[in-house]
């Protein structure tokens, strides 16, 4: 019998400690065997200056059945000792002591990441600037996907040592790789995004009935399931570890950038796979407000060369990436850049890709039906060759695609401009309305725009800088900002910020006040939605409003908290519920009950609700939730707690709303 | 010497952070004086101009925000003084009426009361 922490596949219920899922589980030794050595000396560094490891949880595993585990390959002795010390501090484990901020003897400044769709970048600040991270190919920004082999996983962050780039896309689209699991993670199988990415390579399979997709990679034939969270947290532990190369000592902390569209579900399943490998996530940003971030760096620095007025200049900052596409207007002033409106949808490279793959092949759909070996090469082939004609014709006015699919299937077309933008037409519609409702959210009118700054990887295409811009009215773009650094770069900033450094030089007098992206509020008046915090809300927030009971002697009030745009509570997303009861008996409409919602600046939702009216010894007292409480599955919650309370434990706005 | 300075700054920081929060706490006897916690009360009225409730709110931003401030108090001081701004700036924008969907909007917070539910924070920046 020995001890050791319990191998990476095992599956118990997520709520048991011991589960694979539960956040206090992962260290990151559980993944990657071949990045031991490194992580072995900052280890012993570690222990001498800390003195005697806490305690973490061991479980009694038999030889044989970590044998089982084809993850591992690590010798027993070494789990043991290594499984002496928790690696992570888990979220909420920042709040309880200071104890951790005093103790690391080395600066304890957060990374920046910006996971991409497709690419992922990390960046340190380095105590003067902050500097992108090249992996041993050289690359800032690494291709985001991870192979699945026999007993190894490689990452695209070191990826397959020196291959040719077309080579590895290759092995990338051959079905043993998962890749998009940014468009992938915390959603449902009803979800389009879901259904659009069955037409990837490796397996997606939904049931269609509002759960996690089932998600599979070929290895030696086989389909092998893993989860979003896992694959992302594989990958991250290659970027951090790249990290803790280049900087010589252990990192903790994280600021990860994230689409404005991601919910706060999403958002947990992120900070899910960053504990699993091992990082702490101190921010999670939306990607257009860590370039603002960055912007107002900029204009600081004018500020100081030019010894300028320093008067606010608003920017209105556009981001498309390969899955995603975001605007925000942030109006900054002497270091501080206020973020007014932030709006976003997930439509991205990926549809434009898939859009084009099925013009060139109409029967796309029935071609790749099923995936057998063949039809997976095929479509690999296809996706290289579509995706270098999309490249190319960011500086050519058409392009020839010529490519032999086998099986008889053969493509050969010139594409043009007009034909791509025909093809891509509702992704150019969506672009524009996300523009135009950030400009109306912000108040503002094309003509208050100072600087319009594109970033991401689709802001290379002709078509849509033109219709940014367009909107924007302006001719050109703001020019000091590269495309693919600019998040990350951001993200950095922030993470030495918020880890509370300070530059002498004042580079780091910044900030950047963030906004909410979207409505959060819960079901009141029937299925309706009651925003108590409305959209593009300054955070830190507090909002209270005022609700009262709809039946005569209702003892209990049922809070079902929701998040999203929707007119009607079902329409959007439900982050969790909970029920207040004791309300004392009365006539309908006279009990107040308060329901308020916290932000805080680490972005964290606290709902606190409680009778108001009457008071005294006969009320019970106030409920505070943290949400989300809401696991998979989600999406069927709202509908069962209809179908088994009906009416019965609703609330209405009361007409004061605000309490006096 | 560092460590003794940054624990300094943290003083200072957290002293700032209740200065806000002192001012706030005077309301219900003497009035709800925002000016006083933007720290503008001691000032001669023609002192108080826009320009100078800005500057001095965005210096209490990047004093006060919890990015910036470790203090516990900072939070609820960041809050406050979003709040003051909200209450003294006066929105500098006449509304573009001509925004189709702007228009649409205001015309249906007219309709379904609830939209007019919470200030709107965006506003008065």
């Amino acid at each position: 019998m020995h001890l050791v922490t319990l191998p990476f596949p095992l599956l118990l219920p997520p709520s048991t400690p011991l589960s694979p899922l539960h956040p206090t589980f992962y260290s990151r030794e559980h993944c990657l065997p071949k990045l031991l050595p490194v992580l072995i000396s900052t280890r012993k560094k570690r222990q001498q200056q800390q003195g005697p490891p806490k305690s973490h949880l061991l479980v009694p595993v038999t030889p044989s059945q970590l044998a089982d585990s084809c993850w591992l390959s690590v010798s027993f002795a070494t789990f043991y000792w290594m499984a002496a010390e928790p690696f992570y501090t888990v979220a909420s484990d920042s709040e309880t002591t200071g104890e951790d901020k005093s103790q690391p003897s080395f600066p304890d400044v957060a990374i920046g990441i910006d996971i991409g769709t497709s690419k992922c970048s990390v960046a340190v600040w380095n105590g003067h600037h902050v500097e992108l991270l090249k992996n041993t190919r050289n690359q800032k920004g690494m291709r985001s996907y991870v192979m699945f082999k026999d007993d190894t996983l490689s990452a695209g962050v070191t990826g397959g040592a020196a291959k040719e780039n077309a080579h590895e896309e290759r092995d990338v689209l051959s079905g043993s790789a998962i890749f998009n699991m940014k468009r992938l993670i915390g959603r449902m199988d009803t979800d389009e995004v879901v259904q659009a990415s069955k037409a990837l390579p490796f397996l997606v399979q939904t049931l269609g009935i509002g759960v996690r997709p089932f998600i599979a990679a070929l290895v030696n034939n086989m389909w092998r399931s893993t989860t979003p969270e896992e694959v992302l947290a594989i990958f991250l532990l290659e970027l951090k570890a790249l990290a803790e190369m280049h900087l010589k000592h252990p990192v903790r902390n994280a600021v990860l950038t994230i689409p404005v569209a991601f919910s706060r579900f999403q958002q947990t399943r992120i900070e899910r796979a960053c504990a699993m490998a091992g990082l702490h996530v101190l921010r999670l940003m939306p990607e257009p407000t860590a370039v603002a971030l960055l912007y107002a760096q900029h204009q600081q620095q004018l500020m100081h060369d030019n010894m300028g007025s320093g008067i606010e200049k608003i920017a209105l900052i556009f981001n498309m990436g390969a899955g995603y596409c975001d605007a925000a207007v942030a109006a900054t002033a002497g270091g501080v850049s206020q973020i007014r409106a932030l709006s976003g949808c997930s439509v991205g490279g990926e549809d434009i890709l898939q859009n084009i793959m099925r013009h060139l092949v109409p029967n796309f759909d029935s071609l790749y039906a099923g995936q057998t070996m063949d039809r997976i090469k095929s479509m690999g082939l296809l996706r290289i060759a579509t995706q270098d004609a999309i490249h190319k014709l960011a500086s050519q006015d058409s392009v020839e695609i010529n490519v032999d699919l086998g099986d008889g299937q053969k493509v050969s077309k010139v594409l043009d401009h007009s034909e791509f933008e025909q093809v891509n037409r509702v992704i150019f519609e969506k672009v524009e309305k996300i523009i135009n409702q950030c400009l109306a959210d912000a108040k503002l009118v094309p003509e208050d725009i100072n600087d319009v700054i594109l970033v991401g990887g689709c802001s290379r295409i002709p078509r849509i800088r033109s219709l940014v811009l367009g909107l924007c009215k302006t001719e050109v773009s703001y020019k000091n900002i590269d495309a693919l650094e600019a998040a990350v770069s951001g993200a950095a900033l922030e993470g030495a910020i918020a880890s509370g450094v300070t530059d002498p030089e004042g580079s780091l007098d910044l900030l950047t006040i963030q906004a909410t992206p979207m409505n959060l509020g819960i079901r009141a008046d029937g299925d309706n939605f009651a925003a108590i915090i409305p959209r593009n809300t300054t955070v830190p927030a507090r909002r209270e409003m005022l609700f009262m009971t709809t039946h005569d002697n209702q003892t209990e009030a049922l809070i079902s908290v929701y998040e999203g745009e929707g007119e009607r509570a079902e329409e959007n997303h439900l982050l969790g519920y909970f029920k207040i009861t004791g309300i004392p008996p009365a006539p309908k409409g006279t009990v107040e009950i308060s329901v308020c919602m916290d932000i805080d600046a680490s972005n964290v939702l606290r709902v606190f609700a409680g009778v108001v009216k009457p008071q005294g010894q006969g009320v019970p007292p106030f409920i505070e939730v943290r949400m989300p409480t809401l696991d998979d599955g989600h999406g069927w919650c709202g509908q069962a707690l209809a179908k088994m309370y009906g009416s019965k434990l609703d609330l209405a706005v009361h007409p004061k709303k605000l309490q006096p | 010497a560092s460590p003794l300075s940054s624990s300094h700054r943290d003083l200072a920081n957290a002293l700032a952070a209740y200065e806000v929060h002192a001012a706030a706490a005077l309301f219900p006897s003497r009035g709800e004086n925002w000016h006083a916690v933007l720290g503008m009360d001691k000032l001669p009225a023609s002192a108080i101009t826009e320009d100078e409730i800005k500057k001095r709110y965005k210096r209490l931003c990047l004093v006060l925000h919890p990015d910036k401030n470790r203090s516990a108090a900072a939070d609820g001081a960041f809050k406050l003084i979003r709040q003051a701004w909200e209450e003294l700036s006066v929105p500098t924008r006449a509304e573009p009426d001509f925004w189709p969907r702007r228009s649409a909007r205001a015309a249906e917070a007219g309709r379904s009361s609830r939209r007019e539910a919470s200030p709107d924070p965006g506003e008065k920046w």
